[in-house]
C-alpha cells in the first residue's frame, strides 16, 4: 500500500497559522532574531549607491513670517553679520578652552593615574531601509555584529549647521555638535536596527541642562532654599523620557521646583556607562502640568537630530564592549 | 498562484515600502507617521483575483509574514512577529467572501475592500502589538493608534485604483487565470 505524505494545502495553512500563533507568543526576543536572520534581502538594494533609501522631511514653518521694508532687511542684515562675528569669536575662544583644558587633563592623566579621555570608539554607518509598516521609529543601518554593534549601543548624528538636502561644498564647516539619535535594538551580521529616540519602546534616564538667559532671571530651588539660577550654581536636573511614539520625547512628573522652560537642553547623562559623555538629545518645547500630580509637570521634548531625514550615523562603541556587554 | 513570480513581487514592493516609498509617509503630523501600506493593495488584489481560498490565505499569509520581518517598532514598542501574518489570511478570506458582491473592475468596490481590508488588518495587528510587545501601552497611547491606523487605512484605501490597474496588466504572472468556456474536444464531436 502506497502512503502518500504530502500535505493539503488546507493542513499547510493551519501549520503556518499555528506557527505565526506561536511566534507571536514567544515574544519581541525571538521576533527580532527571526528579522535578524532576513535583514540580508533587503539591505544591498536599500544600500544600493545611498540613493534607494529616500530619507525626506518636510517642516512645517510655524513662526509668522512679516514682510519686511528695505531698511529694516539692511539693519536685520548687518545685525546678523555682527552677531555671525560674535559667534565665530565666541567658538574660537571655546575651542582654545576646550583645548588646553584637554591638553591638560591628557598631561593630568599621564603623570597621576589612568586615562580618563572618553573611552568610546565611533562607527560611521549608513541607514538603507525604514519601517515597512509606518507605526514605528526605527530604521535598519549598514553595520553589524561583524563591524562591532552590540545590542543595548548608543547612535549618534552629527548635526548640522545647515538642514538642506542638498550636497554641501566641500570644505565647509557645517558641524554644530553630536546629539543623540538612538539606541542599537536588534542586531544581524550585518546589519542592525536602530530604534529612534521618539519610538515608543525608546527610554532613557537624562538630564535637563537649564539654560540661563539674563533677560529672563528664574529662581530654582537648590537644596532647601529658592536661589536665583546662575552659571556656577546650574546643577543639571535628572528626568526619565520616553518616546511618545509620534514626534516628541516625553519626561513626566518633573518637580516644579526645578523650574525647567521651554529652551532648556535635554541630555545624556554623563553617569551612563556606555556613553560617558553629555550629548545633546533635544530641546524642551512645552511645559504642561501634570493633572495627576500636582506640583509636578511634564515636558515635551524635540529631538535634536532631523529624525525622518536621518541618513549617516555613529554607532558609539564603548570602551568596555570588549568584555561582551553594554550597560 | 503562481508562487515564484508572486514572492518576488512580494519582495519588491515590500523593498519599495522600506526605501523609496518613505516618499509617501508623512512623519510630522501630531498623531504620528502616516503613510500606506503597499503590500496590503498586493494582498487585496490576490484576495479580489484568486481562484481558491486557501490559495488566498496562504498568499495574505506570506505577505503579512513579510511584513512581520521588516516591521521592528509599532504600537507597544518593539514588537513581535506573526501577528500580521494572521491578520492577513483573515483579511484575504474576509474580501473573497465578500467579492462575489460586487463589480470588481470599478474603482470604488476596489477603494472600499482596500480600506477594510488596512483597516482589520491592522487593527488587529495594533491590538495584538500592544498585548505581547515590549513596552507599556495606556489606553489613550492605543486609541492614539487606532486614530492612526484609520488614516492609514484611508490613504491606503486611496491608492487601490492605480495600483489595482498596475497588477491587472500582469494578473496572469501572480495569478492563474480561470478555464475558459471554450467547448471541449468531446462536445465538438
Amino acid at each position: 500500500m502506497k502512503m502518500s505524505v504530502k500535505p493539503s494545502r488546507t493542513q499547510v495553512l493551519a501549520g503556518l497559522m499555528l506557527a505565526a500563533a506561536l511566534t507571536s507568543f514567544l515574544g519581541p526576543e525571538v521576533g527580532g532574531r527571526l528579522r535578524s536572520l532576513v535583514h540580508w534581502a533587503f539591505v544591498p538594494a536599500g544600500d544600493l549607491s545611498g540613493t534607494m533609501y529616500l530619507a525626506t522631511s518636510i517642516e512645517r514653518q510655524t513662526v509668522p513670517v512679516e514682510r519686511l521694508s528695505a531698511d529694516q532687511s539692511r539693519r536685520l542684515q548687518a545685525e546678523n553679520a555682527e552677531l555671525h562675528r560674535r559667534i565665530n569669536t565666541l567658538e574660537d575662544e571655546v575651542c582654545t578652552a576646550r583645548r588646553v583644558f584637554r591638553n591638560g587633563k591628557r598631561v593630568f592623566s599621564q603623570l597621576f593615574g589612568p586615562s580618563d579621555d572618553t573611552p568610546v570608539r565611533l562607527i560611521s554607518a549608513r541607514v538603507v531601509a525604514g519601517d515597512s509598516l509606518p507605526y514605528g521609529w526605527t530604521r535598519l543601518v549598514n553595520v553589524g555584529q561583524k563591524l562591532g554593534s552590540r545590542k543595548g549601543m548608543w547612535v549618534t548624528n552629527r548635526r548640522l549647521v545647515t538642514n538642506r538636502s542638498k550636497r554641501l561644498p566641500e570644505n565647509l564647516a557645517v558641524l554644530s555638535g553630536t546629539a543623540l539619535a538612538g539606541r542599537i535594538c536588534e542586531t544581524g551580521a550585518f546589519t542592525a536596527r536602530l530604534q529612534l529616540v521618539t519610538d515608543k519602546g525608546f527610554a532613557i534616564r537624562a538630564q535637563v541642562k537649564r539654560i540661563i538667559n539674563p533677560r529672563n532671571p528664574r529662581r530654582v530651588q537648590i537644596g532647601a532654599r529658592m536661589v536665583r539660577l546662575r552659571q556656577y550654581r546650574n546643577p543639571p536636573v535628572e528626568v526619565f523620557t520616553r518616546g511618545d511614539g509620534t514626534q516628541w520625547l516625553i519626561a513626566g512628573e518633573v518637580n516644579k521646583v526645578h523650574n525647567i522652560q521651554p529652551g532648556d537642553i535635554l541630555q545624556t547623562r554623563p553617569e551612563i556607562g556606555s556613553l560617558p559623555v553629555a550629548v545633546d538629545i533635544g530641546k524642551v518645547v512645552k511645559v504642561s502640568d501634570d493633572s495627576k500630580h500636582p506640583g509636578r509637570s511634564t515636558l515635551w521634548i524635540k529631538p535634536a537630530v532631523n529624525l525622518p531625514a536621518l541618513r549617516e550615523v555613529f554607532i558609539v562603541i564603548p570602551g568596555m564592549a570588549k568584555l561582551g556587554g553594554v550597560r | 498562484m503562481r508562487w515564484i513570480p508572486f514572492l518576488i513581487f512580494a519582495w519588491l514592493f515590500i523593498l519599495i515600502q522600506m526605501t523609496l516609498g518613505k516618499i509617501l509617509t508623512f512623519d510630522r503630523l501630531e498623531m504620528g507617521p502616516v503613510g500606506p501600506d503597499l503590500l496590503a493593495l498586493m494582498a487585496v488584489f490576490v484576495a479580489m483575483n484568486v481562484r481558491n481560498v486557501i490559495d488566498g490565505m496562504l498568499a495574505g499569509w506570506a505577505l503579512g509574514f513579510l511584513l512581520d520581518l521588516t516591521t521592528a517598532g509599532g504600537a507597544g514598542g518593539v514588537t513581535c512577529v506573526g501577528p500580521m501574518a494572521i491578520s492577513y489570511a483573515v483579511g484575504v478570506w474576509m474580501v473573497f467572501r465578500l467579492r462575489e458582491t460586487v463589480f470588481l473592475d470599478r474603482a470604488l468596490p476596489q477603494i472600499v475592500f482596500a480600506g477594510l481590508f488596512c483597516l482589520v488588518t491592522h487593527v488587529l495587528w495594533v491590538t495584538a502589538q500592544s498585548v505581547l510587545g515590549s513596552g507599556e501601552m495606556s489606553l489613550g497611547d492605543y486609541g492614539g493608534a487606532i486614530l492612526q491606523v484609520l488614516i492609514c487605512s484611508l490613504y491606503t484605501a486611496l491608492l487601490m485604483p492605480l495600483v489595482y490597474f498596475l497588477l491587472s496588466r500582469i494578473r496572469g504572472w501572480l495569478i492563474i487565470p480561470p478555464p475558459t468556456r471554450s467547448r471541449s474536444r468531446r462536445s465538438r464531436q
